[in-house]
């Protein structure tokens, strides 16, 4: 009798705290997250594409062509004595600077296992992802505990000979003997959720693009402290002895981009709704 | 009839005493719970600069019912749910501290160490987390050890090193010496004699070893004392605090 009597108390305890916590008397508390999400892999992937974009539309348009009308690039722009445009490699290091101070918790590193700048050297985990991805040649998405962020590398490939010939021959390159198409680094993003909401995606990207504006400017502050500096407005060097104007650059950035990311975008949000509906 | 009294007197005085004791103990009570006390049951003193602060400018509570909140966590280790919410007060964060010290012109930005590359940074100095540096409740400016700057910057090889003769002719000899000397003989308690951490001070870097500001001075400004850098700042620490709903 006791037994049962115990049983009893148990199952009506049991059946308490079950209404307590599962029958909603109360509302159930919101999500932070509220509203349509993406996946922050695919809103990584977008931010990544636009990265893409940009830093080609720079290597090629503006270093490889500007190179060609004797404006002067250096690693070394930011000494006083030295007016010269940023590198490739440190216009994304400026982007990611504008991204470090901004609300929006994304990261962005370009590394390598060979870098020429220490600091920009693989360590740990990322080195162990990127040896592996040197095969694959294929973007790794994967969970950083230590860091607590989710984490996107892509591989950066040798896409022109100006790339290979700069890293061969610096004098503090570990590595000499880079080829075109060689995996030489990769471009890393990170970002602290599993899922984003439309109006989060669209604020990181608002500030990823203010972040290119804010490196461009910077390489037309160098640009005008030349001796003779080239004219700056609505023409591109492969014009003459031009660069385009901030606004010019990045209208050329949104043009590029712009279609390509809303397109995919639209698609997440049609595939999310399907999955949504019964 | 002595005894009488004897326990009479004892019963009045055990009854004094208890009403001493609760009026003593609702007043302080009282007197604890006025809002502008709230300082008075913190765990220490409060840090330089954060006198005026209350308890909620940082320790919010969490949002709804204590049932809601059970509810929202069973559904949270049920995989139903995002997010983890605190039954108490929500866990003080970096954004809380960027509220008021959010700066353009910050050298050392705190979200850039949760790259993965920083791992040694995090694991040594926590160098992701305001709080690491800044312990709350300590009554001091900074908490953490002058050489936290070896963690990062053993790499230190520059060109033109601002230190040496070449770009400093008109220095002493004694006092010539080098960025990578210094990190060789491990002078890390050197480094922010020269170099404000998040550059926030109106300053001219010095130029040479012997307009150092001297580890003892930094020391001092650490607990509290005025900026040895000085006293012109870029950007004023906002007064109010004006959190946007549900940050």
């Amino acid at each position: 009798m006791n037994q049962a009597l115990k049983l009893f108390v148990y199952c009506l305890l049991l059946a308490v705290v079950l209404v307590y916590l599962f029958v909603s008397a109360p509302p159930p508390l919101a999500e932070n997250i509220q509203g349509k999400t993406l996946p922050s892999r695919l809103a990584l992937e977008l931010l990544q594409q636009e990265n893409a974009h940009v830093r080609e539309l720079y290597t090629k348009e503006i270093v490889g062509e500007g190179k060609k009308r004797k404006i002067n690039f250096s690693e070394d722009w930011k000494l006083a004595e030295i007016h010269a445009g940023l590198l490739p490699a440190q216009f994304l290091r400026e982007t990611a600077r504008y991204l470090e101070r901004s609300k929006v918790h994304l990261g962005l590193f370009l590394g390598s296992d060979y870098a020429i700048n220490q600091a920009n050297q693989f360590e740990g985990e990322q080195k162990v992802v990127f040896e592996k991805m040197k095969y694959t040649r294929e973007a790794v998405y994967f969970y950083y505990p230590d860091a607590q962020r989710y984490t996107y590398m892509f591989p950066d490939v040798a896409v022109v000979n100006a790339c290979v010939d700069c890293h061969n021959d610096h004098e503090n390159s570990p590595k000499n003997d880079w080829r075109l198409n060689d995996v030489m680094g990769a471009t890393t993003w990170t970002y602290p959720q599993e899922r984003i909401t439309v109006d989060a995606f669209l604020q990181m990207l608002t500030v990823l693009r203010q972040g290119f504006r804010v490196a461009y400017e910077q390489f037309l502050g160098e640009i005008e402290k030349m001796p003779v500096p080239p004219k700056i407005g609505d023409h591109w060097p492969r014009e003459g002895y031009y660069v385009p104007s901030a606004d010019q650059f990045m209208q050329e950035v949104r043009n590029r981009s712009s279609v390509s990311t809303l397109n995919r975008l639209m698609l997440s949000m049609i595939e999310s709704d399907k999955e949504e509906q019964p | 009839m002595l005894n009488w009294f004897a326990k009479k007197n004892f019963r009045r005085r055990q009854n004094l005493g208890l009403a001493v004791g609760v009026t003593v103990g609702v007043v302080s009570l009282l007197w604890l719970s006025i809002h502008s006390n709230s300082q008075l049951h913190a765990p220490g003193s409060m840090n330089t600069g954060h006198e005026k602060l209350l308890c909620e400018d940082c320790h919010q509570k969490s949002e709804g019912s204590l049932r809601q909140k059970l509810q929202a966590n069973v559904r949270y280790w049920l995989n139903d749910r995002q997010a983890y919410v605190p039954l108490g007060h929500k866990p003080v964060a970096n954004e809380h501290c960027l509220e008021c010290h959010e700066r353009p012109n910050e050298r050392h930005p705190v979200f850039r160490f949760f790259e993965p590359r920083f791992k040694k940074a995090r694991a040594e100095i926590g160098a992701q987390f305001c709080v690491s540096c800044h312990r709350e409740h300590t009554g001091v400016r900074v908490s953490a050890d002058l050489r936290f700057c070896a963690v990062c910057h053993q790499r230190l090889d520059l060109k033109n090193d601002p230190l040496l003769k070449a770009s400093n002719p008109q220095a002493a000899e004694a006092t010539l010496t080098s960025h990578l000397q210094l990190v060789k003989t491990k002078r890390w308690q050197t480094c922010l004699g020269c170099h404000d951490f998040h550059g926030n001070h109106r300053m001219k870097t010095a130029a040479s070893m012997d307009q150092l500001i001297k580890p003892g001075e930094i020391n001092a400004y650490f607990q509290g004392a005025k900026s040895p850098y000085s006293q012109s700042k870029y950007h004023k620490a906002k007064q109010k605090i004006n959190y946007e709903p549900g940050a």
